[in-house]
């Protein structure tokens, strides 16, 4: 126990490591407040969707040597993610089909353009990076680190300030137009802000794994809390637990952060089964 | 409900024992992102084999006396206790090593002077505009997909190269100043080595 305790304090001693504990609790938290609420509207996989489109931008970017590759994918993402939105409802090809679409396309895409473009001399290094995260929250740059704060505020901020109306949308969102809420308005505003968690969670995870980060930790407070607000900040905690303990497991023992972090999550998933199952059992 | 605690308690199995291994043989499966690239050097590699077995049957004798002497001219790894280390990387994992070394090309400057102790893959490597052989020690991150070298230069760069320096590949530990410098020329990017290393092979 000492000895982990010694290396631990020998890491935080690295700049580079405190940078990737604080970005990946702050990803951790904003996914998980949103997670919710994807996860009740039954839109699981509009995250999973929009990761693969931030994968066909990382792509654009590393091809056309952008700077801030983090920078051009949120705007495609975000371009994306309201497209989405707004031509889902009245289109010949419905929802799911639009979004199943556009996750292959741009992952398909993405790929063509980095090996017919790419001069990288270490393309499926680059590749697995961007689709597993690997060492990405390892490595970010000062700039990088500054722009995940930013947007992780911005992204708490909005939930807090329009938490109940996110909430009058997520349960029913007739009665919310009803009584004079812009839902379109908000589920625009929920798309962008998604379409952001995804591109921030892609440096902690890697695109492919961004969907657990978003559905697990609501999924898991599901099992244990019943009201919107419980399952919110259970959601949350369990989130940043998961991500911390991943993380550290991960630096401590050498495996890859982002498949680490999902097997936490996943453990905590069936921690929170058992729990819940106990519970029921025990207030029946 | 049991049937979803019972798939997932299978899945979570699966995933500790697929996920966070340590073979070789998975991290080169991540690595290697063509297949048909894959087949084609798969086959290069094996014609190339079989011709080198027929011609190396005659030599093998005396390549493997020239092996030894040559073992005997580079220390092997000792349990020395290593003196004025700042950053011993040989105590971190494969991540973070990774990591350190990608801070290192991005701000030499915050490490020059400071003494490293790194454990990777020796590669050599000859830049034609220089003429010159250039040593390195590669470290993989976790998922063998990235890897970050640093040169070194062995003692005071007098070793020879080939005959001194271990087989490609070989895993070894250096130990050296980090330093920036420029090659002469038109070449205006700045380069980070270890200067006055020392080289240890590691015998698996």
């Amino acid at each position: 126990m000492n000895a982990i305790f010694s290396k631990l304090t020998m890491y935080m001693q690295y700049p580079f490591v405190r940078y990737a504990l604080v970005v990946g609790v702050l990803i951790a938290f904003c996914s998980s407040l949103f997670g919710v609420m994807l996860v009740l509207r039954r839109f699981s996989f509009i995250g999973d969707g929009l990761s693969h489109v931030a994968f066909g931008a990382m792509a654009i970017a590393t091809v056309l040597k952008v700077t801030s590759n983090m920078l051009l994918a949120l705007i495609i993402t975000v371009v994306c993610a309201i497209l989405l939105l707004r031509t889902g409802q009245n289109t010949k090809i419905k929802g799911d089909a639009t979004l199943a679409m556009l996750s292959v396309g741009a992952l398909a895409i993405g790929y063509l353009l980095m090996n017919l473009f790419s001069n990288s001399s270490n393309l499926s290094g680059d590749v697995c990076t961007i689709l597993f995260g690997s060492v990405s929250i390892l490595t970010l740059t000062q700039t990088e680190v500054w722009l995940c704060v930013v947007l992780s505020v911005v992204v708490v901020s909005i939930f807090v300030l329009f938490y109940n109306k996110i909430f009058a949308v997520t349960f029913d969102e007739n009665f919310a137009q009803a009584t004079g809420t812009k839902v379109e308005l908000y589920n625009l505003l929920i798309g962008i802000i998604v379409a952001v968690i995804v591109v921030l969670a892609m440096n902690l995870v890697g695109s492919l794994l961004v969907s657990a980060l978003v559905i697990f930790p609501p999924l898991s407070a599901m099992r244990i809390f019943k009201s919107f607000k419980g399952v919110t900040i259970c959601s949350a905690a369990l989130s940043v637990f998961c991500a911390l303990i991943g993380m550290l497991v991960s630096i401590l023992g050498g495996t890859p952060v982002g498949s680490t972090i999902v097997a936490v999550d996943i453990a905590a998933f069936v921690l929170a089964c058992i729990i819940g199952k106990v519970l029921r059992r025990w207030c029946a | 409900m049991k049937n979803m605690a019972k798939i997932m308690g299978v899945l979570l199995l699966l995933l500790t024992v697929t996920g966070c291994s340590k073979d070789e043989n998975m991290a080169n499966r991540v690595s290697n992102g063509n297949n048909v690239d894959k087949v084609i050097s798969e086959l290069i590699d094996k014609t190339e084999s079989e011709n080198n077995s027929i011609d190396l049957e005659g030599e093998a004798s005396i390549k493997s006396k020239d092996d030894s002497e040559k073992q005997d001219q580079i220390p092997q790894k000792s349990d020395d206790v290593t003196m004025d280390v700042d950053y011993d990387l040989t105590k971190m994992s494969s991540d973070m090593v990774y990591a350190m070394v990608f801070q290192l090309m991005v701000e030499p400057d915050a490490y020059v002077g400071k003494t490293f102790r790194m454990k990777g893959k020796y590669y050599p490597v000859y830049y034609e505009s220089t003429a010159k052989y250039y040593h390195y020690c590669l470290v993989e991150d976790a998922l063998a997909c990235c890897a970050q070298g640093i040169e070194f230069v062995w003692g005071d760069g007098s070793h020879v190269y080939p005959d001194e320096y271990p087989e490609e590949k070989a895993s070894i530990v250096v130990q050296g100043i980090l330093e920036t410098y420029r090659e002469d020329g038109n070449d205006d990017y700045l380069y980070c080595r270890l200067k006055d290393a020392t080289l240890e092979v590691i015998n698996k």
